[in-house]
């Protein structure tokens, strides 16, 4: 087992609607009630649950982009990226432009970043266009720029919500093997999803979260069984784009 | 709630040099995004503010004649100073809002959304403010040794206008409805900085209550520096300088304090 490197325990986060000032209702919802789980390093750990099962919040969680309002979170000194496609766009600005934006808003040096964009552009297959404005791109265009940013940002988690591949579908077959292949690869990553089959393919350990609990937690075998088994009269829809 | 580890990003070495480059680069961004949304472009940064004062230049030359000598000038080196005030303020209220996805999908010290905004509006307010003391030069106010209390003066209504753009940063994203109060609040104090109006002529009670904003003082300094060739009041100036600071670091605070609180509001 590698380095412990993100780890929350118990942990709950509630989202607050103040509604206003004349219907004083305020709401709460707790999003996630009793989350535990750690990641070490060089694993790929799995997170099944329904929609609406906390899936979204406890990415965010883990990014540190909010703070558990019970319970605790710890990070061990590591970055932890949300896989986020076309952060901070300006379609005014040109392709590169914004690459440069979007790579440094997703937590990359300025320096590594102009290493790296010749290979951005090119994976994302613009060599032509990337100094035109994006709001001249078309939409497969610009999810490939989007996608070919937050593949080559290298956080030390990777945090993967759902869709691994985007755009049109040459490009879905491409990004999706590439995604696959990183996460195989010896990359740490938390991998959300409420397909079982694409947690089977790719994750270790997995952890199975229900109406913002943690329900189970275990090899991925075991876990998905139990959790195909509580499912069996739901059948799977497709996902935007099953590996 | 206890035992975090500080921030996720973890304050290592690089943290401020990191953040500190994409302030820069995003502050470019927009600068330049607002520039190419329009057909004369950049143009726009100076055509705009030149146009609006042109609307109260001929206002008040024109229908509403005060008894002061040179009043154009007079209004012109009170309004620049004004503008860099109020759209900085003004921008910094809706700095968090308008970044609400953004905020959902990476980690980012929130302060850096409000450093954006003040910074571009402090570069706008430089190009003017150079012009507006070439246009001097041309019309017979030469630079003289008094432009060194400058050097003072424009920082001090730096720390104004930061301390009061990071605060407003802070507030609105809980009470998105203050903008609209912001907004007139803005319109008053444009009515009571001395802009129009030199402070001493409203007599000696007015005079004091006026006194107690600090855009009243810094718009008089200007006019001191720019127009009467004498130095400003630099004692004032050092003290609301220094209000000025504490009130950066409570904005500072406030944002720091709400960092993960931001990124859960929903409206």
């Amino acid at each position: 087992m590698g380095k412990k490197l993100l780890s929350i325990s118990h942990a709950g986060v509630y989202y607050g609607r103040s509604g206003n000032l004349f219907s004083r209702r305020r709401e709460v919802r707790w999003a996630l009630k009793d989350i535990s789980l750690e990641v070490s390093r060089g694993e790929t750990l799995g997170v099944i649950g329904r929609n609406g099962a906390g899936k979204s919040t406890l990415l965010r969680l883990l990014a540190g982009i909010i703070r558990p309002d019970s319970g605790r979170y710890a990070n061990f000194g590591c970055r932890a990226t949300l896989l986020s496609l076309q952060v901070g766009f300006i379609p005014y600005l040109s392709g590169r432009e914004n690459a440069i934006l979007s790579g440094m808003l997703l937590g990359m040096e300025r320096r590594e970043l102009l290493r790296k964009l010749p290979e951005i552009i090119d994976f994302a297959e613009l060599a032509d266009f990337i100094d035109e404005p994006v709001q001249t791109y078309s939409s497969g265009m610009r999810a490939r720029l989007g996608f070919s940013i937050a593949f080559h940002v290298d956080p030390d988690v990777l945090l993967v919500d759902e869709v691994l591949g985007v755009g049109d579908s040459e490009f879905v077959a491409k990004s999706t093997a590439m995604m696959r292949k990183k996460i195989l690869s010896d990359h740490t990553v938390v991998l959300v999803s409420h397909s079982s089959a694409t947690i089977r393919s790719l994750c270790d350990r997995v952890v199975w979260i229900d109406q913002g609990c943690t329900k189970m937690e275990g090899s991925a075998e075991e876990v998905l069984a139990a959790y195909e088994q509580s499912h069996r009269r739901l059948p799977e829809k497709a996902v935007a784009a099953p590996l | 709630m206890s035992e975090f580890s500080t921030a996720n990003q973890g304050r290592r070495p690089g943290y401020f040099r990191r953040y500190l480059a994409l302030i820069l680069y995003k502050t470019y961004a927009e600068l330049r995004a607002e520039s190419s949304r329009t057909y004369v472009g950049y143009a726009w940064w100076v055509a705009e503010p030149l146009l609006s004062m042109g609307v109260y230049y001929f206002v008040f030359e024109y229908l509403f004649r005060q008894g002061i000598a040179n009043f154009g000038l007079f209004l012109i080196v009170g309004l620049v100073p004004w503008r860099w005030f109020s759209t900085s303020i003004t921008h910094g209220a809706s700095a968090l809002l308008q970044s609400r996805s953004l905020m959902q999908q990476v980690y980012l010290p929130k302060v850096v959304l409000p450093l954006v905004t003040l910074a571009s509006d402090a570069f706008k307010f430089i190009v003017v403010f150079s012009l507006l003391i070439a246009f001097l030069w041309v019309l017979g106010f030469p630079p003289g040794v008094h432009y060194l209390a400058l050097a003072v003066v424009v920082p001090v209504q730096g720390l104004l206008v930061a301390g009061l753009t990071l605060i407003a940063a802070a507030v609105t994203p809980f009470i998105p409805d203050l903008r609209v109060v912001l907004e007139n609040l803005l319109r008053l104090l444009f009515f009571v900085s001395g802009i129009f109006h030199d402070v001493d002529v409203l007599g000696p009670e007015a005079e004091s209550l006026l006194r107690l904003n600090p855009l009243t003082s810094l718009i008089e300094a200007y006019r001191e520096i720019l127009l009467e060739g004498t130095w400003p009041n630099l004692e004032r100036l050092l003290w609301i300088g220094l209000v000025s600071a504490l009130g950066l670091l409570v904005g500072e605070r406030l944002i720091r304090r709400y960092e993960f609180v931001y990124p859960k509001l929903s409206r």
